[in-house]
């Protein structure tokens, strides 16, 4: 239950992360104004400064650089949202299955969890992207992989502290069976702490895909994906054309920092329970 | 104690283990055929192939693949990297020391940041202090540290008109060249560091701020400080080192593509030119060299806890 006093706390939680996705927002309807085709090349307007006719300059092809980054925001919140869907999925269930079911299968779940979390993520990430290429799909489940484990073992965790309370025993006692407790009863409870932990995995799944494809292991061009454009343009044009690399960058930071303040916001209202 | 030491070593080793096997499952079973995965961008013939798969030793069973790879790292890295020609073991040796002294940089200034602010941004009445420490948290974790270092090399350079040293030296060649090159990437990881650690460090001491303890020590006459940093603090110092540990691994993943930008000959640099390289025998050795370091670093720190907090003994 929120009390009174902490209501207003929560809700300027809300403020920042919804001022953030406004300018994504705001970002992705001028590009939708301009109407402008972000794999379309026009060499004669390559490496333009920003200005009005390009609001983000263009890169080393005559490519707008605005359109690329709101089509590259795109890319990333793509693969976060897949990632979310199957590392919240799998890691999720088989938490709470292991909460539920206790007994052998808790114990394997748990220990298979640890084992994967002794490599990190994102060596995980690496190693599948390269063995299972670039579609992405894959580099979904690639990352998947990574945060899955974690959110087994968390959820596993929170059902611990309440799968033997007295509400639980007493839909027990009810006669209420184990799915119906875990869907009713249990994943209600432990709404805010899940949602938020989705949330942060969102944000890295975005770090992490931008990483990839600036090591030149993600998504293959003319895809644009951030990461990507990274490379390029600190690689080619870095001193003589800084704005290829500061606008992705910048709307990188800007989505990554969204999701996790909205990640920051849920667990506080969790947090008021 | 040396009960439970052996314990953690125990589980450890087994960890390893089924790391290892993980590690080979996933580079050598999950792609069907290992030479084609690795021919894959290059056009090549049936017989450069089935060449390859020989001199793999694709044609033997799994299991004796398996044997033979850890084997012969097990017994001293050996073996030859397929795409430059070095010797595994001095490729390792070469790069192993620089990434780990990146990350003990890193490790230690997250540290030294990291606790004492932690701690001072768990006392109630330290608002903005708190708010700041929320802030350095939430950026550490969302913007990527690739970024922040291209945005810190274009900065010196158009300001200072400086940048990094091109070439690496060690510690003791030339100190002021190797600081010099090792600061920046070692700033940015340990924020991504502390983004992880700070949070835990304040959490453990308002938590041991609401003990009886630090009223009774109130009673007694101790200031303010004094309760905060000598007594309620200290509970926060094992979580922290567990946390640090933990954390490790993170650090090393972050250093794979700092590394690429500041061009660092370390580990995460030569893992990524292996997976460029697509040499996927040298990554799965390179893999599995770092997974045993950071297994070997969070057995350390769970050792560490078990000097300095008695009650973890008994925990299994």
């Amino acid at each position: 239950m929120t009390s009174a006093a902490a209501r207003p706390l929560t809700t300027a939680r809300w403020v920042v992360p919804a001022m953030l996705g406004l300018v994504i927002l705001f970002v992705a309807l001028w590009a939708a104004v301009r109407g402008a085709d972000p794999v379309e090349q026009d060499i004669e307007q390559r490496l333009l400064p920003p200005s009005i006719d390009y609001p983000m300059g263009t890169d080393g092809f005559g490519r707008d650089v605005h359109t690329r980054v709101v089509w590259g925001v795109g890319y990333s919140l793509a693969i976060a949202a897949l990632t979310i869907l199957f590392a919240g999925g799998v890691g999720a269930l088989l938490g709470s299955l292991a909460a539920v079911v206790r007994g052998r299968t808790e114990y394997l779940i748990i220990r298979v969890a640890d084992l994967l979390l002794s490599i990190p993520s994102f060596l995980l990430a690496l190693i599948i992207v390269i063995v299972l290429g670039t579609h992405p799909a894959a580099i979904a489940s690639a990352l998947a992989l990574g945060f899955a484990p974690r959110l087994a073992r968390s959820t596993w965790a929170a059902m611990l502290t309440v799968r033997d309370e007295e509400f639980v025993l007493a839909a027990r006692a009810a006669g209420v069976g184990p799915a119906t407790i875990l869907l009713r009863h249990l994943l209600p409870a432990l709404k805010g702490t899940l949602l938020a932990q989705l949330a942060s995995i969102g944000s890295a799944a975005i770090a992490m895909e931008a990483a990839l494809s600036f090591l030149g292991l993600g998504v293959p061009p003319p895809t644009p994906s951030l990461g990507r454009m990274l490379l390029e343009g600190s690689r080619q044009y870095f001193e003589t054309a800084p704005w290829v690399t500061l606008f992705p960058g910048a709307m990188l930071a800007v989505a990554g920092l969204a999701l996790v303040l909205v990640a920051r916001a849920l667990e506080g209202r969790n947090l008021v329970n | 104690m040396g009960r439970a030491f052996g314990h953690r070593l125990g589980a450890a080793a087994i960890q390893l283990f089924f790391a290892s096997l993980l590690v080979f499952a996933l580079i050598r079973v999950l792609p069907g055929d290992l030479a084609l995965s690795i021919l894959a961008d290059t056009p090549h013939t049936i017989e450069t192939r089935e060449a390859l798969r020989e001199e793999l030793g694709l044609n033997d069973p799994q299991v004796v693949q398996y044997a033979r790879w850890l084997w012969e790292t097990l017994t001293g890295l050996r073996g030859v990297a397929r795409s430059t020609g070095e010797p595994i073991r001095a490729l390792v040796a070469r790069q192993l020391g620089v990434t780990l002294l990146l990350a003990l940089y890193a490790v230690t200034i997250s540290l030294a940041f990291a606790i004492p602010l932690g701690i001072a941004a768990a006392h109630p009445k330290r608002r903005v202090l708190g708010a700041a420490v929320e802030g350095v948290t939430a950026l550490g974790l969302a913007v990527p540290g690739f970024w922040v270092a291209l945005l810190l090399i274009l900065g010196l350079l158009r300001l200072f008109a400086w940048s990094p040293p091109i070439i690496y030296f060690g510690p003791l060649e030339f100190f002021s060249d190797h600081f010099a090159l090792m600061i920046w990437p070692a700033i940015l990881l340990a924020w991504q560091h502390a983004a992880h650690l700070l949070p835990v460090v304040r959490a453990e001491t308002s938590r041991a701020l609401a003990n009886p303890f630090t009223v009774a020590a109130r009673a007694r006459g101790l200031s303010e400080r004094r309760v905060l940093y000598r007594h309620a603090g200290r509970l926060a110092l094992w979580p922290a080192i567990s946390v640090s540990g933990v954390q490790f691994g993170g650090a090393i993943a972050g250093s794979l593509v700092l590394e690429t930008i500041f061009g660092i000959p370390g580990i995460g640099r030569g893992l990524v030119n292996a997976a460029l390289a697509r040499d996927l025998p040298l990554v799965q050795t390179l893999v599995f060299v770092i997974v045993a370091i950071v297994l070997g670093v969070m057995l350390a720190a769970d050792l560490l806890g078990l000097m300095l907090d008695p009650r973890t003994r008994y925990t299994t």
